[in-house]
């Protein structure tokens, strides 16, 4: 087979999309442009990468902002929003044994998602809008630095994916009380409480317990979905606030003022809901889908289920409360925030990450020996980024500490990106293996060499990336500035190779993806299915 | 459809909070429960409704 | 008095120390799992809840070490109650930092208060030594009250520059030599011109 055929068809056959589902193929949609966002935020970081090691001189500061602007909104909306949204999407009807409750709906959310991301980066593209993602007040209606149209294209973005954001809570909460068309009725209310943990929570007052209604990666998706709408609801409300102003002001020349909103109260509110990314939902999630991947790779029960159930609600609730963390170094804001919200709350984050660590370690290791396949080795890479980028956040929720700390380079390397790019991407590659051949219908990988070193260049670059940016945090260098005269530049550079090393791991990952299903097989995903998924289950029920 | 009501309800409910809020540990805290409670009140309306 | 470089390098230490120790449980445990034999034992719940127990005693442990270790921390609990010795007015308008003394002159080892007001963003104020390393810091944020009370224990020539971002001009906005501390017993060798 000539290698332009293998191109086209795909390894040993490629994937026959004709055979594919409408979730199968929903869900493989959610992914393929999750991982093209995640190549555009890899280069993205490797332009600023080189930038910090000198600025390159056919990009001009204010676009050096606005790409930094867009990247972090690339990443975890574009890509790992993608992602796990698709995941879940197949995820929820395929644990619940029942369709999905809307499929337009499912397809509206990564469209709403994909499309909103696209508009967003427009803005920074066209109009070098660059607030950056925090939108500190009145930073992001300051029509003086910024066009209106500019502000107002980015928060048109925003508005999109907010949209597909909330279709996609609903789907996901409808799917798992419906009782699909011709079914016996199912317990909706109880269900919900049971995902919630409000079941769990009653039987603590039950002499005799309920059961469990759902499974645990259903708890854990349901729980992350609530941070997930509640972080949405703030995103939106501070997206009309900030339209309100371009509009008003930048269209209509009104003269709205700035202070008649409290920039710390805004800092406040905004931090609270964008923290329940950080904080909430990417925990919830992970361990949630760790604890599914444990008892996928071993084929065991989790240990301490409860406990593990318990702990996901525990950190659904601390995620709430959090958020004075970002706030340390605000003198206005008060004491009893800065210690109970933004210390000793958050230091249960440590607490509940290092039982869903142990719990799934614990599981795995029930079923030794075990071999080391691409979704445990990136799976324990995962966990390892939680191990390495949890304590780094809460050695800095830490008054004294972050005195120091705040805004410096160890924050968004040691912390924001060994927890985004080694702990959470590395859980989700674990989860693309693991789901690979499910939604797939079995295609092989084309190159097991290939994920290898995909492996080991996204590990190591991704650590050592996160290593040097903290080293040069520690010495003093912001982030969310430009340093024009080299000052940190042998950190820079070290970092610069490592971010090469996770871009190289991510194209051959890319290619060896595409290899194995043909670019036949992958166009196809985005063409209707001829299958009802009704009817792949009635057959099922059948058997 | 009341879920997304709601949720445009609390919207609106935050924007208000936004500016009538200044120096006050207090009334945001009461703010972001408000916010916690309605947005449990939506989610828990999913399951009340038909299954169209 | 322990001051930022004696807190970051220790940081720098025992966090190096941490990644070394995990990396080297994650490696150990994936050479494991894949090898056969012995009996296996999971973790008793008394294995498992002595775990959880040192995660509660380290995550809150580590600012009841920092409270009675980190000077500044319990002086900016209690800031408003220190009388401080000199307060120094700052104001930022348009990516400008504007001084009501230029360089603040800082007598060692007396309580000192950086007022900054800003007249339209927020931006940061951030004191750094000669080899760009940080003193101390705090956001400023436009209508609000930015105080940071502060004590120097060794002599030096300092820069402030903002630590927030303002928009693009704002990694303009570095004044230099604009702390100078004299009267101690001991340079900061990083900071002497």
């Amino acid at each position: 087979m000539s290698y332009l055929n293998k191109l086209m068809d795909g390894h040993d056959g490629g994937l026959k999309h004709e055979g594919m589902t409408p979730m199968q193929k929903i869900a493989m949609r959610f992914v393929v442009i999750g991982l093209l966002y995640y190549g555009l935020a890899a280069l993205e970081g490797m332009i600023m990468r080189a930038y910090e090691i000198t600025p390159l001189p056919f990009i001009d500061e204010t676009h050096f902002f606005s790409i930094m602007t867009v990247h972090p909104m690339v990443g975890i909306f574009g890509s790992s929003y993608m992602i796990v949204f698709g995941a879940f999407l197949f995820l929820t009807p395929f644990l619940m044994e029942k369709p999905i409750y809307s499929l337009k709906m499912a397809n509206g959310s990564w469209m709403f998602i994909g499309g909103g991301v696209l508009i967003m980066w427009l803005a920074g593209f066209l109009f070098s809008y660059a607030p950056l993602y925090t939108l500190y007040w009145p930073l992001p209606a300051d029509t003086e630095q910024f066009t209106a149209i500019g502000g107002i294209v980015y928060i048109v973005g925003v508005v999109g994916i907010m949209i597909g954001t909330f279709l996609y809570t609903y789907n996901v909460f409808k799917t798992i009380v419906y009782t699909p068309k011709g079914w016996e009725k199912q317990p909706s209310g109880a269900l919900l409480r049971s995902a919630l943990g409000l079941t769990a929570i009653a039987n603590f007052f039950r002499k005799k317990e309920t059961k469990h209604l759902v499974p645990l990666p259903i708890a854990a998706i349901a729980r992350g979905t609530i941070d997930v709408g509640l972080n949405a609801i703030v995103i939106s409300t501070a997206g009309v606030l900030i339209l309100i102003y371009l509009v008003g002001n930048g269209l209509f020349s009104m003269d709205l003022q700035d202070t008649w909103v409290d920039a710390l109260l805004y800092k406040n509110i905004f931090w609270w809901g964008l923290d329940l990314v950080a904080d909430g939902l990417v925990l919830v999630f992970v361990a949630g889908t760790w604890y599914l991947l444990a008892m996928m790779i071993s084929g065991k029960d989790l240990y301490m289920q409860n406990v593990a159930r318990a702990a996901l609600f525990v950190e659904m609730v601390v995620s709430w409360t959090v958020w004075s963390h970002h706030l340390m170094s605000d003198q206005g804001q008060s004491n009893a925030l800065k210690v109970l919200s933004g210390e000793v709350v958050t230091a249960f984050e440590l607490v509940t990450q290092g039982i869903a660590v142990f719990i799934v370690l614990t599981t795995l290791y029930k079923a030794k020996p075990i071999k080391m396949t691409n979704e445990l080795k990136f799976l324990l890479g995962g966990i390892l980024g939680f191990m390495l980028a949890v304590p780094a956040g809460i050695i800095q929720a830490d008054l004294g500490m972050n005195r120091i700390l705040h805004n410096t380079q160890w924050i968004i390397g040691n912390h924001v990106h060994v927890a985004i790019l080694v702990g959470l991407t590395m859980t989700l590659y674990s989860a693309i293996y693991v789901l690979f051949p499910i939604l797939t219908n079995g295609v092989k990988l084309y190159s097991q060499k290939l994920a290898s070193a995909h492996f080991w260049l996204h590990l190591v670059g991704g650590i050592g990336m996160g290593a040097f940016m903290g080293m040069a945090g520690i010495d003093g260098m912001l982030r969310r500035t430009i340093y024009y005269n080299g000052e940190y530049n042998t950190y820079m550079i070290l970092a610069g190779i490592c971010g090469a090393m996770m871009m190289l791991a991510f194209i051959l990952f890319l290619y060896n993806i595409i290899m194995s299903i043909g670019l036949k097989g992958l166009l196809g995903i985005y063409q209707p299915s001829k299958i009802d998924t009704h009817d792949c289950l009635v057959q099922e029920k059948d058997k | 459809m009341r879920y997304f009501i709601i949720i445009l309800g609390l919207i609106v409910v935050a924007l208000a909070a936004l500016f009538i809020i200044k120096d006050n540990d207090l009334l945001l805290i009461g703010a972001i429960i408000a916010v916690i409670t309605g947005f449990w009140i939506a989610v828990f309306q999913i399951p009340k409704e038909k299954d169209s | 008095m322990a001051d930022s470089l004696d807190v970051l390098s220790t940081l720098k230490l025992v966090y190096t120390i941490y990644a070394i120790v995990a990396i080297s449980l994650i490696a150990w445990y994936a050479y494991s799992i894949t090898q056969k034999g012995g009996e296996i034992k999971t973790a008793s719940k008394g294995i498992f809840w002595s775990y959880v127990a040192v995660l509660i005693v380290m995550g809150t442990g580590l600012h009841f070490l920092t409270f009675n270790l980190v000077p500044w921390v319990p002086m900016d609990l209690d800031r408003a109650n220190i009388k401080a010795e000199k307060t120094f007015k700052i104001t930022y308008k348009d990516h400008v930092i504007t001084l009501d003394e230029n360089p603040m002159r800082v007598p060692c080892n007396k309580y000192v208060i950086f007022d900054a007001d800003s007249e339209d963003l927020t931006y940061g104020f951030g004191i750094f030594r000669q080899n760009h390393t940080l003193v101390t810091q705090m956001q400023v944020v436009p209508n609000n009250g930015n105080d940071l009370m502060w004590k120097f224990g060794k002599n030096g020539t300092y820069y402030i520059r903002s630590t927030e971002y303002s928009g693009p001009k704002g990694a303009h906005m570095i004044i230099e030599d604009a702390v100078i501390v004299s009267g101690c017993s001991e340079d900061d060798i990083h900071s002497i011109k």
